[in-house]
């Protein structure tokens, strides 16, 4: 009974996590989260001439006030206007099952943003370490900034 | 065996369903068949599990749809009528989706995946994404996903519909050919499809069952009369008239004049065939019986009769 329900959260996630992909939306929200993430982080680092990160671990919450509905709100909803709720409706599983399969689809999609934003703003702070931070994080940086910009 | 009791659906005001029962065997195709608001995809979809009833409840071998409706969803393989599909999806990943939910994988996926793909005929679209697949093969990919797991009972809310005429055959053949193990369930308004297809009619009309048998029973039960067509020669008028004297069990509704011979139109009440009684008549007056053909009624015509007067109450 346990695998079961293992396997139909698995089946939704794995589906739910795919049609991101398979549509621009995953792409877009990735895009603009590491855009936006990208902004507050290097509107310090310039300004300050500083690498510090809490003004972003300040703004991101903020961030996420507007990025996490929209990855969550169509979870359900986008079933219902394609008309596939009747479909999986029907299917041999429960709505719990559904709803977590799909909880977790988004949550991964957000921790997924959320690495970019630890890869890139943290590459920074690890080459402060071994020093040549100026002129690295310069390069660096317009390096990522001109990736997230394209 | 599937049991449908007291069935009803009330939409706010509106009562789609009102207290249908019938029940249904292995084996057997059953065709709902209705005008546009009937009430039949509201039973089917009730059927499902996907909405609940107002009252009564659907029984499938004791086990009720609403308590049961998990166990029951196993054994279902459902086409709605508007076909909803995940058209970001590729045809394979799809029938894939489907069959992981229901439990089949490995060896298991590969052998289901390419019986229904040659069933459905859907060799050349597999790595197609579903978007971008015709209505056709769309059609044909929901009843494959349906078909999937091997289903006791299909349920197919108008499965023909977007289908050219070549496919429709292929789908009715091979919906037949699952109604030898299983229960189909189909619904459609189109007369000719559910009379071709089905071994069963039940026609719904402003939520109630207006008829339900074969198609001949329908066909002579519904005016419990059996129309017969006559074309004799050597015919007077007056005993055309008189026959109906000597054989008390017929009503004679025309008679009209073709080439030199007449073509005689009358009913006699199933129970009471006068066939014989009527060979013996025209001996006796020198006819010369041309030709002589029981109709039925159609199927349209009952229609019709059936659903005249009923007031469309929302599907």
């Amino acid at each position: 009974m346990e695998t079961q329900l293992v396997n139909n959260i698995l089946v939704i996630f794995r589906r739910e996590l795919r049609s991101f992909f398979d549509s621009p939306m995953a792409y877009v929200f990735l895009v603009v989260f590491a855009v936006v993430n990208g902004y507050f982080f290097t509107n310090t680092f310039f300004l300050y001439g500083q690498s510090d990160m809490r003004a972003l671990f300040g703004i991101v919450p903020l961030v996420y006030l507007f990025f996490i509905p929209g990855v969550m709100m169509g979870l359900i909803s986008r079933e219902k206007g394609l008309g596939t709720i009747e479909i999986i409706s029907t299917l041999p599983i429960n709505d719990r099952d559904i709803v977590i399969g799909k909880y977790l689809a988004g949550f991964v999609l957000i921790l997924m943003a959320l690495l970019i934003g630890v890869v890139k703003h943290t590459y920074p702070l690890m080459l402060m370490e071994v020093g040549k931070v100026i002129l690295l994080n310069g390069f660096t940086q317009l390096f990522m900034k001109s990736k997230v910009d394209m | 065996m599937i049991s449908v009791k007291n069935l009803s659906k009330t939409y706010g005001s509106v009562r789609a369903v009102r207290s249908i029962s019938f029940d249904l065997h292995d084996g057997e195709i059953v065709g709902f068949l209705g005008a546009n608001g009937a009430g039949k995809s509201t039973t089917l979809k009730i059927m499902t599990g996907y909405i609940s009833p107002t009252a009564g409840n659907v029984f499938f071998n004791d086990y009720n749809i609403q308590d049961h409706s998990l166990k029951i969803q196993k054994d279902i393989g459902y086409l709605p009528e508007v076909n909803p599909l995940y058209t970001e999806m590729k045809v394979y990943d799809y029938l894939h989706f489907n069959a992981e939910i229901r439990n089949i994988k490995g060896q298991n996926f590969k052998n289901a995946f390419q019986k229904v793909v040659d069933e459905c005929g859907l060799s050349e679209v597999v790595h197609r994404t579903i978007g971008n697949c015709s209505k056709g093969f769309r059609q044909r990919i929901g009843l494959a996903a349906a078909m999937i797991h091997d289903p006791k009972i299909l349920i197919l809310d108008e499965p023909v519909s977007g289908l050219d005429p070549n496919q429709i055959v292929e789908i009715r053949q091979l919906i037949k050919k699952l109604g030898k193990e299983k229960i189909v369930i189909m619904s459609s308004h189109i007369l000719q499809e559910i009379q071709a297809t089905v071994d069963r009619i039940i026609i719904i009309n402003n939520g109630k069952i207006a008829a339900d048998g074969t198609s001949d029973e329908l066909l002579t039960d519904a005016s419990g009369k059996t129309r017969l067509t006559m074309e004799v020669d050597n015919a007077e008028e007056n005993s055309i008239q008189d026959m109906k004297a000597t054989i008390p069990a017929i009503s004679i509704r025309s008679i009209t004049k073709e080439n030199g011979s007449k073509i005689i139109e009358l009913e006699y009440p199933k129970a009471n065939d006068p066939r014989p009684d009527i060979f013996n008549y025209a001996v006796t007056n020198n006819w010369i019986i041309l030709e002589m053909v029981a109709s039925k009624q159609n199927l349209e015509e009952i229609f019709r009769n059936l659903t005249k007067n009923g007031d469309s109450t929302g599907e």
